[in-house]
């Protein structure tokens, strides 16, 4: 399909709008680690500016660049450590306000971590599918473009997860599993 | 429907680690990334370009494409030096010159050669020819006569 080149301003404007989804689904890509997702970003944002990452405009721009995100996270990931090193630092690294120390940001802080740690269990598959869907709000289909699977294959992958991480959460929490 | 509730249930999660992670610092500055990447672009050699941005740095290739080289001389030349066992010409002349070799040193004779083996056989093997004298010939291989003695002149 031939479409329109995007002028620079164009690109940019895209990657504003988007920057903070992004930024989201980058942490997912780095096993929500700040520095690494900001790296992955960064990285990204440049082969989208030079053109070495080219939107051929079969997909959603939104679609396009969160595959983009996920290759480049991997790329990252091979060049930076290994998937188990990453996972164990998840478990000591967890976004949390320290200033809010109240009740309330605690047992946010809580269940948030209990829940990345939960996702962190899952295969790398079924937490993507999942974060697409349920974070971004992305369709099954959208994900599955983003993860450049089938359709078919990234419903397996959602509804696996989904009862893995509900049996997770129910495990050890807090109200996760709403059963 | 339970199904969507526990749907919801997981979907309001994730919202809350949204919202948590905007809390907690959020995305990086926009401006000064764009501004990091765009200084990178600029920066970096060319590299080839898929468009869903993968993409091979001259070094990768390089050592790629070493490892792959070293690779296949090793599996040809494992090939040449397990595969060398003796192909059908090279057995043939081996057949060849095991016999060439028995033959000439005499090693086989035939089961009833023993009975050409008699007494003066030696002698049939050296008759001179004719025109030619047994004085020639080697002594030891001449046989002895045996004469019956004649009546005596004297007697």
């Amino acid at each position: 399909m031939d479409v329109p080149e995007l002028t620079r301003d164009e690109l940019e404007a895209l990657l504003e709008r988007l920057h903070e989804a992004s930024f989201g689904w980058a942490l997912s890509c780095t096993e929500w680690n700040d520095a690494d997702a900001e790296d992955v970003l960064q990285t990204t944002y440049m082969k989208v500016v030079s053109g070495r990452a080219r939107f051929g405009g079969r997909s959603a721009f939104r679609t396009w660049l969160f595959g983009v995100i996920r290759q480049t996270a991997r790329e990252h990931a091979r060049r930076a450590r290994s998937h188990r090193q990453r996972a164990e630092m998840l478990a000591r690294e967890v976004p949390t306000n320290v200033e809010e120390s109240a009740d309330a940001g605690a047992e946010r802080a809580e269940r948030s971590r209990l829940l990345l740690g939960a996702l962190a269990e899952l295969p790398d598959r079924q937490r993507e599918v999942l974060h697409l869907v349920f974070y971004q709000d992305l369709t099954i289909r959208e994900a599955a473009e983003v993860m450049d699977v089938s359709v078919g294959s990234a419903r397996v992958h959602y509804e696996r997860g989904k009862k893995r991480l509900r049996s997770l959460l129910s495990e050890r929490d807090v109200g996760g599993g709403d059963e | 429907m339970t199904e969507q509730r526990v749907d919801d249930g997981l979907r309001d999660r994730f919202q809350e680690l949204r919202a948590e992670t905007v809390r907690s610092g959020g995305a990086p500055e926009f401006g000064a990334l764009m501004a990091r990447a765009q200084a990178e672009a600029a920066a970096r050699p060319a590299l080839e370009v898929m468009e869903g941005g993968s993409t091979w740095s001259r070094r990768r290739v390089v050592r790629v494409g070493g490892w792959a080289s070293a690779a296949l001389a090793a599996t040809v030349a494992g090939v040449l030096l397990t595969n060398r066992g003796p192909g059908e010409d090279d057995e043939f002349a081996r057949l060849v010159a095991a016999y060439s070799a028995e033959a000439s040193a005499g090693v086989w004779q035939s089961p009833t050669s023993g009975l050409l083996e008699v007494p003066g056989i030696d002698l049939v093997r050296s008759l001179p020819s004719i025109g030619t004298s047994v004085r020639g010939l080697d002594p030891s291989a001449r046989p002895e006569l045996e004469t019956t003695p004649g009546p005596r002149e004297d007697a």
